[in-house]
């Protein structure tokens, strides 16, 4: 014990040490208010669906895929489709939106035969049966191009979260929009009024996707 | 450092002298001890269920697997979801190490298809960096409370020490000086006495008004930061669909004066979507003139549908023009086919302008079939479809 630490003790002055725990305990309950302020702007976002996302694909070349024909035999190559306008579909017949944008989709791909534009129809984990059942009940579109993904790799090459997602691919092999969710007659008119007028149209969410089931 | 520990074997020394005489019973120093165990037997409970809990991975796919999303579960990895498009991710990945692919080769790979969103663990980079730091703040935090949490529950005692450093009580002393060592934030903790109390009250007020201003900043901050998805909205913005919606510099068109409009036309002739705007306003007012001004030079620059609609129109109500209307009308449908106001039109100038009810009715039942017709507009379109059959009937 040396003579100033008894000095101090009975003096009651603080010793060095003091302020800076004080600073400690304030450094704390701010540290912790903030941990709890920033918990709960975040929290206050768990309404929204963390699923939607921009696709990275955009103004990216289109992936190649050569996929098998559904009805019949051949293959379909998006690398040979390369200078028309070319619109992706997923879709499987257990997806409630695709049933609901089937007749835009059919309707889409007739009012935009004549301008160029070849509507693709990928079938995404779903059995060729259920599929063929599907288009039956519902009706093909003319020169719809309705293909299989067996093993789902044309659908993880378009970065596919869930169904439907529809991807427009411009004359140069280009993907330059995506529409997530159910689409839209007019949707896909104004989306590929700007793809043949060679503009950039955008990206559209119009709600949720549905992921494959036992996902 | 012996004469920094000192002032801690004094600490220890203020609590009541033992019956042994400075000694302290076993039962105390169990007591003593008993939470440092306690902590120190979870912590290695959770250490080994860490450890056991997580398998290594067999090999680099796997280990690959498990630093990715699954695209279509809820928050698990490749690694653990039986999902189609896991299985399929997971064949890809293997394929990709068999080419010889690097991790980082492998994991750009999926971040060029899904984005960044499908990397398990964001990158310590930008946005994501908050997540990584908040957990150090929140510990820090941690042991700031406990810092302060013993510094107050040992301050009231403090003035008691000057009567009690005998030499009596140097061993039990010693033995909480090792305790004081031991524990992580020690240093900080041996107080003195507190500061008096007059002068803090200021200082606390100051300091309460501080934390609240800085956490006001801080969430107000983060919410700017965040910018919440419109509902049903896009997501990659880029200029085409805002055309409708709203004007370039992202302000309502609709609140706009036509006088400032034409200032910024005419201080930006090449920017197409604003003469437009403009010319789509003259034209819904019916000043057919100032309309055709901006079209044209719009159509000078581009065959814009609409423009080429609008101008259609204009040319057969103005100009009473009916076969350069319906030419005009039909350039515009090639461009835009299922564009019902050029429809419209074009069956309103078949109809009455050309007489060709044949044509009109074709027309019309174009327009009809268009999906995304409301009640109303398919109510009159039927009623004009009527008319035109009705004309084919009589000729």
């Amino acid at each position: 014990m040396t003579a100033v630490d008894q000095d101090k003790r009975h003096t009651g002055r603080p010793p060095a040490r003091a302020p800076r725990a004080r600073w400690a305990r304030r450094l704390a309950i701010a540290a912790v208010a903030a941990v709890v302020v920033t918990g709960g702007v975040l929290g206050a976002r768990f309404g929204s669906d963390p699923t939607l996302v921009a696709s990275p694909l955009l103004g990216k070349p289109a992936p190649r895929a050569t996929l098998r024909l559904l009805d019949g035999r051949g293959q379909v190559s998006l690398e040979a489709l390369r200078g028309q306008v070319v619109v992706v579909n997923f879709w499987a017949s257990w997806c409630a939106p695709c049933r609901a944008e089937h007749p835009d989709l059919v309707a889409a791909a007739a009012a935009y035969r004549g301008a160029g534009v070849r509507f693709v129809g990928v079938v995404y984990q779903d059995t060729p049966q259920a599929a063929r059942r599907f288009l039956e009940e519902l009706g093909r579109g003319r020169d719809y191009l309705y293909v299989t993904d067996p093993g789902s790799r044309a659908a993880i090459d378009f970065g596919v979260f869930g169904i439907p997602e529809t991807f427009f691919i411009d004359r140069r092999g280009t993907v330059v929009a995506k529409i997530t969710g159910k689409s839209s007659f007019p949707l896909l008119a104004d989306t590929l009024d700007q793809v043949l007028a060679g503009r950039t149209p955008q990206s559209r969410q119009t709600g949720r996707v549905q992921p494959a089931p036992g996902g | 450092m012996p004469s920094r520990l000192r002032p801690s074997g004094l600490a220890g020394a203020r609590r009541p002298p033992t019956l042994t005489g400075g000694r302290p019973l076993p039962v105390a120093a169990a007591r003593r001890w008993l939470p440092v165990v306690v902590l120190v037997v979870l912590v290695a409970v959770v250490v080994a269920g860490l450890a056991q809990g997580r398998p290594a991975p067999r090999d680099r796919a796997e280990a690959l697997a498990a630093r990715l999303r699954c695209p279509d579960c809820q928050s698990i990895s490749v690694a653990e979801s039986d999902s189609q498009t896991a299985q399929a991710i997971r064949a890809e990945i293997g394929q990709l190490v068999a080419d010889g692919r690097s991790d980082q080769q492998v994991l750009d790979h999926f971040v060029a298809r899904y984005g960044r969103w499908v990397l398990l663990d964001p990158p310590p980079r930008g946005a994501t960096l908050l997540l990584w730091v908040l957990p150090v703040a929140a510990l820090a935090a941690g042991v700031g409370v406990l810092v302060g949490y013993r510094r107050r529950a040992r301050s009231p005692a403090a003035p008691r020490v000057d009567t009690e450093s005998g030499a009596g009580d140097q061993a039990g002393a010693d033995a909480e000086a090792e305790v004081e060592i031991q524990a992580p934030t020690g240093a900080d903790g041996w107080g003195g006495p507190p500061a008096p109390p007059g002068r803090s009250r200021r200082r606390v007020l100051a300091g309460i008004l501080a934390g609240v201003v800085a956490l006001a900043a801080i969430a107000f901050g983060v919410t700017r930061a965040l910018v919440p998805r419109p509902a049903g909205g896009y997501v990659t913005g880029i200029e085409a669909a805002q055309a409708s919606q709203a004007s370039p510099g992202g302000r309502d068109l609709s609140k706009v004066s036509d006088a400032e409009l034409e200032a910024v036309v005419a201080a930006n002739p090449e920017v197409l979507d604003m003469r437009l705007a403009l010319a789509h306003r003259y034209f819904d007012r019916r000043d057919y003139r100032k309309a055709l001004e901006h079209y044209k030079i719009v159509l000078d620059r581009e065959p814009h549908p609409q423009a080429l609609a609008h101008v259609g129109w204009i040319t057969y109500v103005l100009l009473q023009r009916a076969d350069l209307a319906a030419e005009l009308l039909e350039r515009s449908l090639e461009r835009q086919p299922g564009d019902p106001e050029a429809l419209w039109f074009l069956g309103i100038v078949q109809l009455h302008g050309l007489k060709d009810a044949r044509a009109a009715a074709a027309t019309f039942t174009r327009l009809r079939d268009l999906p995304g017709l409301s009640g109303a507009e398919r109510r009159q379109v039927d009623g004009l479809l009527r008319t035109a059959r009705a004309a084919e009937a009589r000729r």
